[in-house]
């Protein structure tokens, strides 16, 4: 059992929300801060971002598991908020969805404390059955919330409805990987700039052995992870992993993505109609026309529509 | 909504339970407390039709900690229930000559001590001590150190600590428990007839069963059948042709003989299971006797010999002669067919190495109140209900085939076949997982946990190639200077516990069994 296998560097390639979300943990377990003590597990993370590619940057809504990760990072929450100009998340609104004019909600929390193993929805569907109920989103604290947008993090002691919802955040990604990227180097994360033109394999095994930059150098690793985007260079590119098609279940191929300026009120939820309270995107098949701008922005867009 | 939705109005009027038994009565119990009671609008009939013809095992059973769960929930008495089946603690399960003549190990439920930076505790043992020798792991699990001693009290305190770090279950008196749960379910209006099925109704068109004709000419319909008629799988297989996935290549054990014997001192608060040459004996304590039993595979062993080997190795005089069972180890491919449930024997079959009988028992009446059907018995809901029998089936499986295939015996034609053949894919990757490793997968989080597997691994001699490389965050003599005080705490916690007969001696002694039947 002998521990002259340890990986003695990790290279990331690709920056960007997966490379940096991915970094950061990796420096918290791996890496050193300047003057700290030794990391009896330490290693060399190295992150390669080619300063050729942008980010989008028009905001992402996140599950209430992100706050997991942020707590484990033991990030400060205000800052985190501030940095990334985030708003908080209660749940989508679905709109025109099932048939058109329709709406509903899908809220981070349930419809009540279940009633002897049975779920509180399943009992008020039974009251319903003769009609007249009030919606059972109206059970949902964190769907009656958003709809009159207020917020508040859930309060402590016993469940109440006070406390039976949960949240996350809308943020722009592009300061996320930013404010992560700080983290992460702060760590002892290595960032390098430049564009991958070269990969080495190890015979007879297919290992990845390093990368080769355009301006020449190598970059040796133990460990690479691809975080590369959709042209997956080294899992696709090199190792030839497949991929399973669902193109056939779902047929969107292509979004058009753009921010516009901020309205009153600031929703606490997501609308898949406007993504985040100032990103909008529109995802479609590109059999059928349609763009974000003629139907999401309800105040002029501050850019041009970035195509994916 | 919009959606117009179906009436209901359809419920189940009248459920019958084929078979009494361990099965039968431990499915009419939950079902008499939910649906039991005239005043209650979801009241149903229970009918449960036994035969008097069919005797009961009734050697002892041993279970698993949520059995506990389930008493709970029936809100028994659990002094009276230790009372009426003659029931004794369980802390694990004690494997003697398994991997390697002479080789002991214990499966104690609970863990090797409190996790460290998320890395389980045996790991990091296994790091600092796994090549010297020196202290042994299982000094850090209390229910192992617990059962070593014959020690037994309830695991005690808010705080985690020694003195809470264990579960437990019991071992019973299969038999006495059935009884037990009769009368329960008796008091609660379930319905008991006696007699033997000769005739069984299906409607055309769909294939529902209707009703069960008796040799008496009585006619019992129904609107749900509950197939606990053991073995014989009356209306599963014999009406609804529900198939047997059979597993006999990786479990080819197919025979029992079991015995009871006189009990001896002390009482010990454990299985145990010792491996022989073409199987292996269990030894179940009761408070009024022992329970012990033969499993052998019939192709490497005669009847006789195994019966042998069984009364050569009784601790007690022998209460009785042998009693003989078959079996097919396997999986009903449809637990569920139509309108009917089969839970039991009847749903299929493994051997009771790891105690999982009971617990089948329990999760199948547990999976049919949460998906309770009406009178329609969708197939959606007996296609959910399959889906997560199935899943507990083929995990257990894999647990008791990963006892054989470990084996490095080579004294017997069984054991070398054992250590030969095939297995299953998913059980292979555990293995490699955990020996490339340490890590163990959890295929089915209603089945055994991590401790269960690696006690099984490491028992069996299956230590990690390679150390988990996180587990250098932590300093070697910081966990020296920990497992040291954690062992210590656990023998100091166990010196003051009592001995687990006189334990149930000044709280639960059962009577003689005599006086304890009706």
């Amino acid at each position: 059992m002998s521990n002259d296998q340890a990986i003695r560097r990790i290279v990331i390639v690709g920056g960007g929300s997966a490379g940096w979300m991915t970094a950061a943990p990796l420096s918290q377990m791996f890496g050193t801060q300047p003057g700290g003590p030794a990391n009896p597990v330490g290693c060399e993370i190295v992150l390669i971002e080619s300063p050729d590619i942008g980010t989008v940057g028009v905001g992402e809504a996140t599950l209430p598991s992100i706050r997991y990760y942020n707590d484990a990072l033991e990030l400060d929450n205000a800052e985190f908020m501030r940095k990334t100009q985030a708003s908080f998340k209660l749940g989508i609104e679905f709109k025109d969805w099932g048939h058109v004019g329709n709406r509903f909600f899908h809220g981070f929390g349930g419809f009540g404390p279940p009633i002897v193993n049975r779920s509180s929805v399943a009992h008020w569907m039974r009251l319903n059955r003769a009609g007249g109920m009030p919606s059972y989103e109206e059970w949902s604290t964190a769907s009656v919330m958003a709809q009159r947008n207020r917020f508040v993090p859930p309060a402590g002691g016993p469940p109440s409805a006070a406390n039976s919802y949960s949240y996350a955040f809308h943020f722009d990604a592009g300061l996320y990987a930013n404010f992560l990227r700080d983290y992460a180097m702060a760590r002892g994360v290595q960032r390098e700039e430049g564009t991958i033109v070269d990969v080495s394999l190890r015979p007879g095994d297919g290992f990845v052995t390093a990368v080769t930059l355009a301006d020449g150098r190598r970059i040796d690793g133990d460990l690479f992870i691809d975080c590369s985007g959709f042209r997956a260079m080294l899992i696709e590119g090199v190792c030839k992993a497949g991929y399973h098609d669902w193109t056939h279940w779902l047929p969107c191929d292509s979004a058009q993505a753009v921010p516009c300026a901020r309205t009153e009120p600031l929703t606490p939820y997501t609308t898949p109609l406007r993504v985040a309270p100032a990103g909008n995107g529109a995802s479609r098949c590109s059999t059928a026309p349609a763009t974000a701008m003629s139907t999401a922005a309800p105040t002029p867009a501050t850019s041009k529509p970035a195509r994916c | 909504m919009e959606k117009q939705r179906e009436p209901v109005g359809m419920p189940l009027r009248r459920i019958v339970i084929v078979g009494g038994g361990t099965a039968g009565w431990m499915s009419a119990a939950p079902l008499s407390q939910l649906l039991g009671g005239q005043a209650h609008a979801a009241s149903c009939e229970i009918v449960l039709i036994e035969s008097p013809e069919i005797g009961t095992v009734g050697v002892g059973e041993a279970t698993l900690p949520t059995i506990r769960f389930y008493n709970r929930t029936l809100e028994l008495d659990s002094a009276e229930f230790i009372r009426k089946t003659q029931a004794t603690f369980k802390l694990g399960i004690e494997f003697k000559d398994w991997g390697h003549l002479g080789n002991r190990f214990f499966h104690g439920f609970g863990e090797f001590g409190p996790a460290i930076l998320n890395r389980s505790s045996v790991m990091h043992w296994l790091r600092v001590h796994g090549q010297a020798g020196g202290m042994g792991y299982e000094d850090l699990s209390t229910a192992t150190v617990m059962a070593l001693r014959n020690r037994f009290v309830p695991p005690d305190g808010d705080v985690a600590s020694a003195a809470n770090a264990y579960s437990y279950a019991f071992h019973f008196d299969a038999g006495l428990y059935a009884n037990f749960l009769r009368d329960y379910a008796m008091e609660r209006g379930v319905k008991r007839e006696e007699g033997t099925i000769v005739d069984v109704s299906v409607r055309p068109g769909d294939g529902f069963v209707t009703a069960v004709t008796l040799a008496d000419g009585r006619r019992i319909e129904g609107d749900l059948f509950i197939d606990c008629s053991g073995f014989r799988a009356l209306l599963i297989e014999g009406v609804c042709k529900a198939g047997y996935d059979d597993w006999t290549h990786w479990l080819p054990c197919d025979s029992a003989q079991a015995v009871p014997c006189a009990r001896v001192q002390p009482l010990t608060p454990y299985t145990t299971s010792t491996a022989r040459s073409a199987g292996w004996q269990w030894r179940i304590p009761l408070q009024h006797r022992t329970g012990n039993g033969h499993v052998y595979c019939s192709g490497y062993i005669s009847d006789e010999a195994a019966g042998q080997a069984l009364m050569h190795n009784l601790d007690g005089a022998p209460l009785g002669e042998p009693r003989q069972l078959r079996f097919k180890t396997g999986m009903r491919k449809k637990a569920w067919d139509r309108n009917v449930v089969s839970i039991g024997l009847s749903s299929g079959f493994l051997e009771p190495l790891e105690s999982t009988s009971i617990q089948l028992i329990m999760d199948g009446v547990g999976r049919l109140i949460e998906l309770f059907p009406d009178r329609r018995c969708d197939a959606h809901l007996a296609a959910e209900y399959n889906r997560r029998m199935a899943r507990q089936y083929t995990s257990i499986r894999d647990f008791i085939v990963l006892h054989y295939k470990l084996t490095k015996r080579d004294d017997s034609e069984f054991w070398r076949y054992c250590a030969a053949m095939p297995i299953p894919d998913t059980l292979n990757h555990q293995i490699e997982l955990f020996r490339r490793s340490g890590r163990v997968a959890i295929l089915d989080p209603d089945s055994f946990a991590e401790p269960s597997w690696v006690s099984l691994f490491l028992g069996l001699g299956v230590w990690p190639e390679r150390d988990d490389p996180l587990l250098r965050q932590v300093d070697e003599q910081v966990l020296r200077t920990h497992f040291q005080r954690l062992r210590t705490a656990i023998a100091k916690t166990v010196d003051d516990m009592p001995d687990h007969g006189a334990f149930i001696d000044k709280h639960v002694r059962a009577a003689p069994l005599e006086m304890a039947k009706p």
